[in-house]
């Protein structure tokens, strides 16, 4: 008998090679179609990417091999036609290029393509021979030029109400418009008529009118192709529209002037004694200037002062930083190439290096910036025109009057919150569409403290409209009395301004701008403009006649300071903390970029703000004799209020509020795009579900603005 | 990834191209004289890129994939589809009738998907895209178009395909799942975010129980959870 092996356990290579090895874990399938994608450089940096990325493709290959879903799978055609321009962004009216028998060779392919899916479902408005694409999608939701809200309290009690009116700002412009060229007309044939040779500054006049009566008729033609195409508004794509799929020098002059995306909102308060209690606040996007977003207003009128300086220090330091901005512009041409980028990029610079040539008092090149200039400041003045008359008209208990000599002076102040990112982001497109928020910030500080002191004349013209600028650049606004008139049904229910014709009411204008999302810290350009509009809003108390209001608010203002320059805080909670003491010292108006995610998100946070203080102050005032005797039980009413008003913010993002609807009104997206962690008083399970909301905002297609990342 | 890449993508802008069908023996006159006059215009966009693409592979690389019969029934709704297109306002005012035959949608989508098993994603996209134009309301083209996007690593179009799907069909977890690798790979950490909470929130509502889909959700819930 032969004696086994001691030592005879191992297999041998022979039955190795005959084993069958075991199958491969998920995990290695997963690896390895990933690698063999990707190689192993990209997936030795993160294993779980190698997984996910490893699934994803082995997923990918499974369901494409899979038989196409037929039509169980079919959904409703408005629906499919909806998320199909949503996807591809393609405009809804055919365009013809010019001609009536418009043929294959005469339109773009998508064009065609869009007309099929259009044909498949109703057919299509034709549109007239040059007019301005219209988004399809922003047609017919006119449901939403007027949105109300109830606040409906834990007991089924109304708290209170709003009232979200879009204002039409573009049968405005235009009625204001032609008003504006009746007159300039006028002023020209009596300075034609009257001139003798060498008086020249009734020449130089009369320069000045031509020059504005040429911009007027540019506008308005503009302005009058928009409503043509049923466009009335500026909404919150308009500018990044105009530019897209044309000719960017030519386009960008195809903006209108209007404030976008302009609203005025009612809050009504139901106080318990059944008195109600109403205020008006305004909110509209940036004012900024979408025809070349890489530069400012501030910063161009500072560096042009400083250039005109008669301190060589001054014109040595302006001198440095208009080189440095030049030396980050040149830096960009290698991160933005397009044609239309870098036509943008080439024509900053130069407006730039003629800021640089001296001396500036003769040089053309200079003098052609100064142009370049008053062009903007003109662009973004006209853009305020609808929000101050609204104000004056909405707000006019706010003015106030001061003793100037011997006569009183009526003044008229005006607050404007902005929620601007003030960190120098890029979201620079290839069409040219330049959105800076830093430089927005620039544009909207710069103009509103131009119009510190501007004259508001009053007459009986049937629309309101600024007139031509005197030498500094400052520009009289003639006010309709007819723009400022309440409707007859709301005759009693607002303070009517008291206004005659002829008299003369002055601006006062503030500015302040806190970034919510984003760079959420108070430095920089925003802290500069921030520090000196605290202290505006401090020189407006004095018109506060009662002391304790006076000195209630004035402690607010100074504990605002403190977050603002102490504590550098920029959010969602200090911005409405802001707006709440701004709206009891002037008339309010908010907004972002577009003013419909951060600033219909603020918007609300303000209404739920004001209907929950002017509810406290009712009890706190009760003249109830057991309220008075147990100061608890005002206590537990003020806690009731506050559960409702926590409510209230649970709503604020529910797809029938206003919020939304503004955003539905704008893109189509039934969903504010927001950093929802960062709203105050939002439950964390509601935080979670709108974060899942936000997850289907690409139903717009991109059309919004830098996506915000957390 | 920087946001001028991101939208480049949709903002791209190519030179004049003309397509030419010329090489097609099988197409009739009518395709001829239409597509002489194809002359897209500068600033195309990413979109009309990828039709270009998808008509120049069925009219070019047909006879590779496709029987004679399916050819033939391609050509003539492809004819037709050009016919009606050379007159933009007759279009406009005589919708087509009827829509396009089912062996056409089935040709397209055969070629479509040859081209991604052979990785030429670009191609396969191209021709999804054809797809959704002439389906959109069918779900499941859009999320394969998403996918095709995603492989081609042309993520921020994959975003905006798979919400198209995921808006006709709610129920489609692939793609929430897809989007939030996307989101990943374009920097937009809350974005992925919201989207794994949903494709989490389906999976746990389903009855199915993908290994695939719950190795891809724990690889995002770990990426996820490191940028926490």
């Amino acid at each position: 008998m032969e004696k086994m092996p001691l030592t005879q356990a191992a297999p041998s290579n022979l039955q190795l090679a005959k084993t069958p090895p075991p199958p491969p874990s998920l995990a290695e399938k997963c690896e390895h179609a990933y690698l063999q994608k990707y190689g192993p450089a990209k997936g030795a940096t993160s294993p779980a990417m190698m997984q996910l990325g490893g699934a994803l493709l082995l997923i990918g290959r499974a369901l494409m091999a899979k038989p196409l879903a037929g039509s169980e799978q079919k959904a409703d055609r408005k629906e499919a036609q909806r998320v199909y321009h949503s996807a591809y962004k393609t405009p809804g009216s055919i365009n013809p290029d010019g001609s009536k028998t418009s043929f294959f060779s005469k339109t773009t392919l998508m064009n065609m393509i869009t007309s099929i899916t259009q044909s498949l479902t109703v057919a299509p408005k034709i549109a007239d021979v040059g007019e301005t694409p219209v988004e399809p999608s922003l047609k017919g939701r006119n449901s939403h030029q007027t949105i109300k809200q109830d606040f409906v309290g834990r007991n089924g009690v109304k708290r209170g109400s709003e009232e979200l009116h879009r204002v039409d700002v573009l049968n405005r412009r235009q009625l204001s418009l032609t008003e504006k060229l009746k007159d300039l007309h006028q002023k020209q044939e009596n300075l034609k008529a009257e001139i003798q040779p060498g008086e020249t500054k009734k020449l130089t006049n009369l320069k000045a009118i031509e020059k504005e009566i040429h911009a007027c008729e540019h506008d308005l033609k503009n302005c009058e192709k928009a409503l043509k195409a049923d466009r009335d508004h500026n909404s919150s794509n308009t500018s990044r529209d105009v530019l897209e799929k044309n000719n960017f020098a030519e386009a960008r002059n195809n903006n209108v002037p209007g404030a976008v995306n302009f609203r005025s909102q009612t809050v009504t308060t139901s106080l318990v004694s059944g008195e109600i209690k109403t205020e008006t606040f305004q909110r509209f996007g940036a004012i900024w200037d979408p025809r070349n977003g890489l530069l400012n207003l501030k910063e161009l009128s500072e560096f042009a002062s400083a250039q005109k300086s008669s301190d060589p220090m001054e014109v040595f330091e302006a001198k440095g930083k208009i080189q440095s901005r030049i030396a980050e512009l040149n830096d960009m041409k290698k991160k933005f190439t397009s044609k239309d980028q870098l036509v943008l990029i080439d024509e900053s610079i130069s407006h730039l290096q003629g800021l640089l040539s001296r001396p500036p008092s003769i040089s053309e090149a200079f003098r052609n910036v100064e142009n370049v200039i008053a062009d903007r400041r003109r662009f973004l003045r006209e853009q305020l025109l609808e929000p101050i008359v609204c104000q004056m008209k909405d707000n006019a208990a706010k003015m106030y009057e001061v003793q100037n000599g011997d006569s009183k002076e009526k003044v008229f102040p005006m607050f404007h919150l902005g929620l601007l990112t003030g960190t120098e982001n890029s979201d620079f497109q290839a069409s040219g569409w330049a959105h800076m928020e830093h430089n927005q910030i620039g544009d909207m500080a710069q103009i509103f403290n131009e119009l510190q002191g501007c004259k508001i004349v009053v007459t009986d013209k049937e629309h309101s409209y600024f007139g031509v600028e005197d030498n500094d650049g400052n520009a009289i606004l003639y006010l309709s009395k007819d723009d400022i008139a309440q409707p007859a049904a709301a005759v009693g229910e607002v303070p009517v301004p008291n206004l005659q014709v002829g008299e003369t009411v002055t601006l006062s204008t503030c500015f302040m701008n806190v970034s919510v999302q984003g760079h959420n810290v108070n430095d920089g350009m925003q802290a500069e403009i921030n520090k000196k509009a605290i202290e505006q809003l401090f020189s407006w108390t004095v018109n506060i006649t009662d002391d304790a209001e006076r000195t209630e608010v004035r402690n607010t203002l100074a504990s605002l300071r403190t977050r603002l320059e102490d504590k550098k805080e920029s959010s969602f909670g200090l911005a409405t903390d802001i707006a709440m003491v701004a709206r009891q010292l002037g008339a309010l108006s908010e907004g972002c970029l577009s003013c419909k995610d951060r600033g219909g998100t603020i918007a609300e946070m303000i209404a739920i703000k004001i209907i929950e203080t002017n509810l406290k102050n009712e009890a706190a005032k009760s003249k109830d004799p057991d309220l008075k005797k147990d100061p608890s039980l005002v206590e537990k009413e003020h806690q009731d209020i506050a559960k409702d008003s926590h409510k209230f913010t649970q709503e604020i993002f529910d797809e029938n509020g206003a919020c939304v609807k503004v955003v539905i009104d704008c893109t189509g997206v039934k969903c504010a795009k927001v950093d929802y962690r960062q709203v105050p008083g939002l439950d964390k399970i509601n935080v979670a579900r709108n974060s899942i909301g936000l997850g289907v905002k690409f139903v717009s297609g991109g059309l919004d603005v830098v996506p915000e990342k957390s | 990834m920087d946001k001028g890449y991101i939208y480049s993508l949709t903002h791209t802008e190519t030179n004049t191209k003309q397509i030419s069908f010329q090489q097609n023996t099988e197409t009739s006159t009518h395709i001829h004289s239409a597509t002489n006059y194809v002359n897209i215009e500068s600033q195309t966009t990413e979109f009309k890129k990828h039709l270009t693409i998808a008509f120049e592979i069925l009219l070019k690389e047909e006879k590779s994939y496709l029987e004679k019969s399916a050819i033939e029934s391609l050509n003539n709704d492809l004819k037709r589809y050009l016919t009606h297109l050379e007159n933009i306002i007759y279009l406009i005012q005589h919708p087509i009738n009827g829509n396009i035959q089912k062996s056409t949608l089935d040709s397209i989508e055969t070629i479509a998907k040859i081209k991604f098993e052979s990785e030429q994603y670009a191609d396969s996209l191209a021709l999804y895209i054809l797809l959704t134009t002439l389906i959109p309301e069918n779900a499941d083209i859009w999320c394969r178009a998403g996918i095709a996007a995603h492989e081609n690593e042309s993520y921020e179009l994959a975003t905006r395909l798979f919400t198209a799907a995921s808006t006709l069909d709610q129920s489609l977890i692939y793609p929430w799942v897809y989007s939030a690798h996307s989101y990943l790979q374009l920097d937009l950490l809350f974005d992925a975010e919201a989207c794994y909470a949903k494709a989490t929130e389906i999976s746990l509502e389903s009855s199915e129980n993908d290994p695939l889909i719950d190795n891809a959700l724990r690889g995002l819930q770990s990426i996820l959870q490191k940028h926490a």
